[in-house]
């Protein structure tokens, strides 16, 4: 039911959820069936974090609809040759060809088996944008859960271009698939890196600003002086990659320039793992018989287990304890008395030597900037307050630190985020009111409740899914090609997890098949939706040949690109405003989604597809008929692979699974289902509901936005400082890979580590520099920045967003220390050449001061060869220069988006 | 009587561009054609750096140097103190682009397009050939403002009456009202605040304020 | 990016430095018109229609820039305060009056329009005197140089044709060397008047070479040629270097001087618990 032509202006509520630090709610209006404005949803005004507003991308959904470069019919590639300098020759077909030999493929598939000789699934799909596809693409998920196993594992940029390590650690620590400060409540904000400004979206921007005219101090940490930068109280230019240094020399300042007193010693002891006693192998000490690990009661003068709820527990010392120690798989030391020392007195040993004077000379910033930083950090903390939330007391930590990308991924990732979560534990702000917070789940379930996440493990601590490690249930064999539940413990194996793990090896091992994995194999068909591999990995050229040798690739696709160049169909669907999807909204979710209600949002068919585009339900629906699974996908609409079960305690709303169901059906069914589910079946309000008014919600209480209630209520801690398990789990690894005589994860293995030691992460880069081209005064890290204009967006192609982009230094360039630049003969705008030890990209030398001399940075990529409008931009990208390498992946399977480069100058600004 | 003028919160600004978006959505203007825009200035030397984000455009000035210059009274300034341009009226000479120390006007030859070629459906819904040829500018969405006032609606608190760029802004960075008003959400923020107005030297008078400090 | 620092506009062109160059050479040529009329000078009333002819070209030169030319009757609706319709006004009396003076060879109303042609350059000076985003042009000693240099203009010109006809007289070589020596002096006075924090920094190579060649070619060199008795070519020659100058100061005043005024901040703001910093003022001395 789309807007007909010729009918009044009208504004219709819909979503936009381009970015992952959407979805916004918006208003589009509609004048003779055209979409010519959008605006914010002022309705939601009281209910959105972000004041119901929207940021610019989705301006940019107008010209996204109307883009003439749109792929409107299907198409089929008759050039059977692939690869760039390739025409494909695509020809328009109609959707019964196209859809026809879609089904043809897939019905082969399903006769010959659904896995290959090497077990890895036959049909793989690739989504981008930090999961944000899943919420234009209807039904498919539902076909695709219908259809069998999928290979979600090829990446188009994960783990290098995410918060990788703290998506995994983050989890694991505090359900805390991304980290955010609690803004609204936040005094003091140590920043590494993270962009807020500009990767938080509408509710980032909406609250640091209330914050700041609040009177929020926060430090931004990092080589370039970035949007968030520029709207800190200071910038502390830091060396690249080195920023571990830095915590580890805030925790020695806690720790060894401050009384304990000074610290949040009532949290550490209820909430943390600082007394539990740690024997001469490493492991916990434990009882015995329980197998509990053990503290040191004073009031006893003895050891107790550590739930012993009379127990007086020492937080730190050195004690002489009998107990056993329980390493990898079951391996058992028993202690008849042994030295044991408490987790705390272990963590204050172990940082004794990372002063800040230490740190001052790998960091380049000042040791009195570091010893500062961490003195404020504590004096911030107010410890000891509380503060009322929902009629709950509750502790109130007002100091948080954040991380950005490349801190918190690739090598030293493990290392920053452990030391910002002790960081936070040290002083009691961990999970509580004004503090450092985790915002959602994805490893953990179920995804859509952080707190009903929670679940009792063992000594005390949540259970975290992780992946076995046992000899009895590791799996040698990985269920995809990147090998996620083989070699990333902490992966776990939810729907998020094969695009979790380390994406890029699924490309990496084709070059380089490795030993004692099944063979690398490409999938018979693979889907492709709002990602762009070809330009969004890194080592993008080298992928984008790589892609050129598989079989049969089904793009849904926008407008041509360097991806779809190599798809033998291509699929144009409607997008944003034109098809029709409900979201489930609010609660916490991304970095500073923290809402106040939660509820279910509509995107509708404001106009009309353009051409023959078809509603992603439709071409789903169609699929599952044709490869005869009808009955599955419908079941698993039923059951609420699109977001909503259609049934509860008082309503039913369920799809007959036996017949072909419309969109608009399909969608009513789950909006009377979300209805229900929202008012415990009281209102049944369906599809035509939801156009009208976009969306509905109820209250979320602001106590959950903090776990560490929830931690009490159910008497767990968080599992700091030590980290155990991780060495255990890490040494289990490391029998099971050997066992299969595979050496080539080694390196990674030494991040198993109960206290993560720095490493001279910049020399894993740097020690190449000798391949570089020129001298030592030429070579530079080279890194990027968010940018709120294009990031996750998929718009390179929207000339709006481009020129607003351009309004922003360095989008026209590359950014290099003007000082810099001037000792190289470089003058603002003339050409440069910046060469990796790969290859080299080109652009125009933006001059600026506000980035250290060692660094230079590209905003966006932009080495587009096919994508209409974007090709013509002359833009450079780092993903052209960054090499992909075993080398660089670390243990999470995460790379880190920086590179070494070697700069010259090639010629004069025009 | 009544003076409309805005108030930037430089405190809040991250120089997002959403009203540089919206504005030239909202507006129909072509590629390039930014009534509004937000500037990222760069003050001070290597490590010693800050970046403020300045949102520009047509001041609406107490005394328009472009109104005093105009030879065809295309530009005036209305009672409320929004200066606008009779399309029909102007003659495209640009004295008024160069007499705006702003930097505010806009003066486009021929009709362009976000793509090369035929205008999209959305440019042809919003394709007004008075403007070509002619001076164009900000003008404080004038047509929201009467048409929201004729509503009983308040300009600058209700959405509905209010310059699409300060509906955008992701921040609560941008502010509009009527300054003449002292219970004005203007009046409040102008009275709590530091502020300043961009050259203010040359006598304009301009009518967006900048907020820096806590007063 | 925006230009933050000021650049040189681009919304009047060539076009529009023609119009000036023609209206201050066309004006000053009808004034030294009206005083050969009055001194009986032969051929006034073909300096007269030159002069008109000239004028005319450089309101067509503008009529060509103007994005609405078929509209450009509207020119005349702002007098109360536009001096781009004063000089309309201005430019609308003088040509039917010179017309008329040169048909009927009345010095009278060779007179007349001689002073409505110093009205049509006052109005032109004043024009860039008014235009306040251009720095270069809104300090008022723009406008006694504007009007110096036309007159100017014109009397060289009359001189280089009298002394290439036949040779000039004294009356219009002393008039011409003053005013080469005024202009010089005007454009001094308005070099000074720039310097420091009324030009922005990247206008100042322009201004510097501009004003140096101006001086030297425009006034000292003409200024030597007509200060003593000399010969026509000389006199032909001091005459167009007088001329040239002025064209070119006009060609550079509008097309290269023509910086904007950029944008500035008196204060960076505070950023949550930062104090407030600086402002600043790209592309200005501090």
């Amino acid at each position: 039911m789309t807007e007909p032509a010729h009918t009044p202006t009208r504004k219709l509520p819909t979503y936009c959820y381009q970015c992952v630090a959407g979805p916004d709610l918006l208003k589009v209006k509609v004048e003779n069936g055209v979409a010519t404005e959008v605006e914010p949803n002022f309705d939601a005004a009281e209910v959105h974090p972000g004041g119901g507003k929207i940021c610019v991308k989705a301006y940019g959904l107008v010209q996204k609809t109307y883009n003439p470069h749109r792929v409107l019919t299907p198409m089929r590639r008759t050039n059977p040759k692939k690869g760039r300098k390739e025409d494909p020759g695509f020809v328009p077909i109609s959707w019964d060809v196209a859809l026809g030999d879609i089904a043809g493929k897939l019905n082969g598939i399903r006769e010959s088996g659904l896995t290959d000789a090497s077990g890895y699934p036959r049909v793989a799909a690739s989504f981008g944008g930090g999961g944000t596809p899943q919420a234009y693409m209807g039904t498919f998920p539902a076909f695709l859960a219908a259809w069998g196993p999928v290979d979600f594992g090829l990446g188009s940029g994960q783990g290098v271009k995410c918060y990788h390590s703290e998506h995994l650690y983050g989890e694991f620590w505090h359900r805390a698939f991304t980290v955010g400060s609690d803004t609204p409540l936040t005094r003091y904000l140590v920043s590494f890196g993270s962009n807020v400004e500009a990767s938080g979206g509408v509710c980032g921007v909406w609250r640091h600003a209330e914050a700041r005219v609040r009177g929020l101090k926060r430090v931004q940490v990092e080589p370039a002086l970035s949007i968030t930068g520029a709207c800190s109280a200071e910038w502390v230019p830091i060396r690249p990659k080195t920023d571990a240094a830095f915590l580890f020399a805030m925790l020695h300042v806690l720790l060894h320039e401050h009384p304990r007193n000074a610290l949040d010693v009532e949290f550490l002891l209820g909430n943390t793992a600082s007394t539990y006693l740690v024997g001469p192998n490493g492991y916990y000490l434990r009882h015995p018989d329980t197998r509990q690990p053990l503290l040191w009661d004073r009031r006893s003068g003895g050891a107790v287990p550590f739930d012993d709820e009379d127990a007086q527990a020492e937080i730190e010392g050195r004690f002489d304890v009998p107990g056993i120690e329980i390493g990898p798989d079951e391996k058992v030391w028993s202690h008849p008395s042994c030295k044991a020392k408490t987790g705390f007195t272990l963590l204050c040993e172990h940082v004794l030597a990372y002063t800040p004077e230490w740190a001052a000379r790998i960091c380049d910033v000042p040791a009195s900037t570091i010893r500062r930083v961490a003195c404020e950090f504590l004096e911030h903390a107010a410890i000891g307050e509380t503060i009322e939330v929902d009629g709950a007391t509750l502790p109130f930590r007002p100091v948080a630190i954040t991380l950005g990308k490349t801190v918190n991924n690739g090598w030293g990732g493990y290392e920053c985020c452990w030391a910002r979560t002790v960081l936070s534990a040290l002083v009691g702000a961990l999970e509580v009111p004004g503090g450092t917070l985790g915002t959602t789940v994805r490893l953990n379930r179920p995804a859509d409740d952080r707190l009903d996440s929670v679940a009792p493990g063992p000594d005390g601590f949540m259970a975290y899914p992780f992946n076995p490690t046992d000899a009895k249930n590791w799996r040698a064999s990985p269920k995809i090609r990147n090998a996620y539940d083989t070699l990333v413990p902490l992966a776990a194996d939810t729907p998020w997890s094969q695009a979790l793990g380390p994406t890029h090896l699924a490309w990496l091992f084709q070059d380089n098949p490795p030993d004692n994995l099944p063979r690398p194999t490409l999938p018979d068909v693979w889907f492709l939706y709002r990602t762009n591999p070809a330009i969004s990995s890194w080592d993008a050229p080298g992928v984008a040949e790589k892609m050129a040798a598989f079989p049969f690739v089904v793009a849904f696709a926008y407008t041509m690109d360097e991806s779809n160049h190599m798809a033998d169909i291509l699929l144009p669907e409607c997008t944003d405003l034109e098809s029709t999807q409900l979201l489930r909204i609010g609660g916490t979710k991304y970095i500073e989604q923290f809402w106040r209600y939660q509820g279910f949002a509509l995107r509708q068919s404001a106009v009309e597809g353009r051409g023959e585009a078809r509603d992603f339900t439709e071409i789903a629906t169609e699929l599952a008929q044709r490869t005869g699974l009808l009955e599955t996908y419908n079941d698993k609409i039923n059951r609420g692979a699109v977001g909503v079960k259609l049934s509860g305690e008082r309503y039913d709303f369920g799809l007959a699974a036996d017949r072909r169901h419309g969109s608009d059906d399909i969608w009513d069914a789950v909006c009377r289902a979300a209805s229900a589910e929202l008012t415990g079946g009281e209102s049944t309000d369906g599809l035509a509901w939801y156009r009208e008014n976009g969306f509905k919600v109820e209250p979320f209480p602001q106590t959950k936005w903090y776990l560490l209630p929830k931690l009490q209520e159910m008497g767990l801690r968080f599992e700091l400082p030590y980290q155990e398990r991780l060495k255990r789990i890490g040494a289990e690894l490391a029998n099971r890979l050997h066992e299969n005589g595979i050496e080539w994860w080694d390196t990674q293995l030494k991040e198993y580590q109960a206290l993560p030691a720095w490493k001279d992460f910049p020399a894993l880069w740097s020690d190449g520099d000798s391949e570089l081209k020129g001298d030592e005064a030429q070579h530079f890290w080279l890194l990027t920045s968010r940018s709120m204009q294009y990031a996750w967006g998929g718009n390179a192609a929207i000339q709006l967003a481009n020129e607003t982009a351009r309004n922003i230094s360095g989008h026209d360039g590359i950014i290099v220390n003007r000082g810099k630049a001037g000792e190289l003969g470089i003058a603002d705008g003339d050409v440069i050449e910046v060469r990796s030890e790969l290859r080299a990209t080109r652009g125009r030398a933006v001059l600026r001061e506000g980035i250290r001399p060692d660094t230079i940075l590209m905003i966006g990529q932009f080495d587009h060869w096919k994508t209409p409008f974007a090709r013509d931009l002359k833009m450079p990208s780092m993903n052209t220069v960054t090499p992909m390498s075993l080398k660089l992946t670390d243990a999470t399977g995460s790379g880190a988006d920086l590179v070494r480069v070697s700069v010259s100058r090639l010629e004069a600004a025009s | 009587m009544t003076r409309y003028v805005m108030v930037a919160d430089l405190r809040r600004c991250v120089g997002c561009q959403t009203c540089t978006a919206a504005c030239r959505t909202a507006n129909g203007t072509p590629p390039g054609v930014q009534w509004r825009r937000v500037l990222d200035m760069e003050i001070g030397t290597y490590p010693d750096v800050r970046r403020t984000f300045v949102p520009v455009g047509c001041m609406h000035c107490e005394d328009p140097p472009c109104m005093q210059v105009c030879p065809s009274t295309a530009t005036r300034k209305r009672d409320d103190g929004i200066v606008t341009i009779d399309y029909d009226l102007c003659i495209g000479c640009a004295y008024c682009a160069v007499a705006c120390p702003y930097q505010a006007r806009y003066k486009v030859e021929r009709e362009n397009y976000a793509y090369d070629g035929e205008p999209m459906a959305s440019e042809v819904a919003k394709r007004d050939p008075d403007r070509i040829g002619v001076s164009t500018k900000c003008t404080f969405c004038v047509d929201r403002i009467d048409a929201g006032i004729d509503n009983g609606l308040t300009p600058g608190e209700d959405p509905e009456a209010t310059p699409v760029c300060v509906n955008s802004c992701i921040a609560g960075a941008l502010h509009f009202g009527d300054v003449e008003d002292p219970g004005s959400n203007v009046s409040r923020l102008l009275a709590e605040n530091h502020f300043f107005r961009m050259h203010e030297e040359l006598g304009t008078g301009p009518s967006i304020y900048y907020l820096w400090d806590r007063a | 990016m925006i230009a933050i620092a000021p650049a040189v506009q681009h919304n009047w062109d060539w076009r529009a430095a023609g119009n000036f160059v023609c209206g201050g050479t066309g004006s000053g040529l009808l004034a030294m018109a009206a005083g050969a009329a009055w001194l009986g000078e032969p051929l006034f009333e073909v300096a007269a229609i030159a002069a008109l002819a000239i004028i005319g070209l450089g309101l067509f030169l503008v009529w060509l820039e103007i994005g609405r030319p078929w509209r450009f009757a509207n020119v005349f609706r702002n007098p109360a305060t536009s001096w781009m319709s004063r000089e309309a006004w201005a430019a609308a009396l003088l040509f039917p009056v010179g017309a008329l003076g040169a048909v009927t060879g009345s010095p009278v109303l060779i007179s007349i329009a001689a002073a409505l042609a110093m009205v049509f350059l006052f109005c032109q000076a004043r024009m860039l005197h008014a235009a306040k985003g251009i720095p270069a042009w809104r300090d008022a000693a723009v406008v006694p140089l504007v009007n110096a240099t036309g007159l100017t203009e014109g009397g060289g010109l009359l001189l280089a044709a009298a002394a290439m006809t036949g040779g000039a007289p004294n009356w219009l070589s002393i008039t011409v060397l003053i005013l080469v020596i005024w202009r010089g002096v005007l454009m001094l006075v308005y070099v000074y008047r720039l310097r420091g924090r009324k030009l922005p920094i990247a206008a100042r190579g322009s201004l510097a070479s501009m004003a140096l060649l101006v001086v030297m070619a425009g006034s000292l060199l003409p200024a030597a040629l007509l200060i003593t008795t000399v010969p026509d070519w000389a006199q032909a020659l001091g005459g167009l270097l007088a001329a040239g100058a002025g064209w070119y100061f006009k060609y550079v005043l509008v097309c290269r001087l023509a910086f904007t005024q950029g944008f500035a901040i008196e204060h960076s703001p505070t950023r949550g618990r930062s104090p407030a910093g600086p402002g600043a003022r790209p592309g200005w001395a501090r």
